[in-house]
């Protein structure tokens, strides 16, 4: 986990203005999480390791981890699809801007 | 932020746009908002290469389409994150497909 290609740049990336480029980095590190379900969602415990991981600081405003997979219900059977990370993701933005 | 990794940083290069183009309307205590006209400006300005692909140009007119259902005229940062994860979803989705079909004709 980690080692994967996260750091992968697409070869048209020089192009890219920033905001694209952002948008490709959240994009590339939920690929990069989600191997069980193939790129298609995130278990709870990858998720999990995502954000331990690479939201070391905004991780906090995110809310209780816990609470989060509990929510999401049996944790074999639970999936976190893309539309649901990008909300989380919101939520550490919120955070940010209260920075 | 410190050492941030490469999500912390997307995340905030996202925020910081939201900055760059919402405004205060006249008091200001009202939270921040894009007006319309600037929102376009700024898919034009900011993710010209994201939607040169037809598919996502549709996706981006489609999400301005729905704005205008909203009678209210300016986006709020909740609105605006929802706009622009409507962009990432289907270019997630389009990645994925790429791959796969990459690792099928091999």
């Amino acid at each position: 986990m980690g080692q994967c290609n996260c750091r992968k740049k697409r070869k048209d990336c020089q192009e890219l203005t920033d905001v694209e480029r952002a948008i490709e980095t959240v994009i590339s590190q939920f690929h990069c999480y989600a191997v069980k379900g193939q790129k298609e969602y995130l278990t709870p415990n990858e998720m999990q390791e995502l954000v331990v991981q690479k939201l070391p600081h905004l991780g906090k405003c995110v809310g209780p981890l816990e609470e989060k997979i509990e929510c999401m219900g049996d944790p074999n059977e639970a999936k976190l699809e893309f539309g649901e990370y990008w909300d989380m993701m919101g939520d550490a933005a919120k955070g940010c801007r209260r920075k | 932020m410190g050492e941030c990794t490469d999500l912390e940083w997307a995340v905030q290069v996202l925020v910081n746009n939201f900055d760059k183009y919402s405004s205060r309307c006249c008091c200001c205590k009202n939270p921040r908002r894009i007006s319309k006209k600037d929102f376009r400006k700024m898919l034009s300005r900011e993710l010209n290469h994201m939607l040169t692909d037809t598919g996502n140009r549709r996706a981006a007119d489609k999400l301005i389409c729905d704005l205008d259902e909203n009678k209210d005229g300016r986006i709020s940062f909740q609105e605006y994150w929802t706009l622009i994860g409507g962009i990432a979803s289907p270019i997630a989705h389009i990645i994925r497909q790429q791959e796969q079909s990459v690792k099928l004709t091999k």
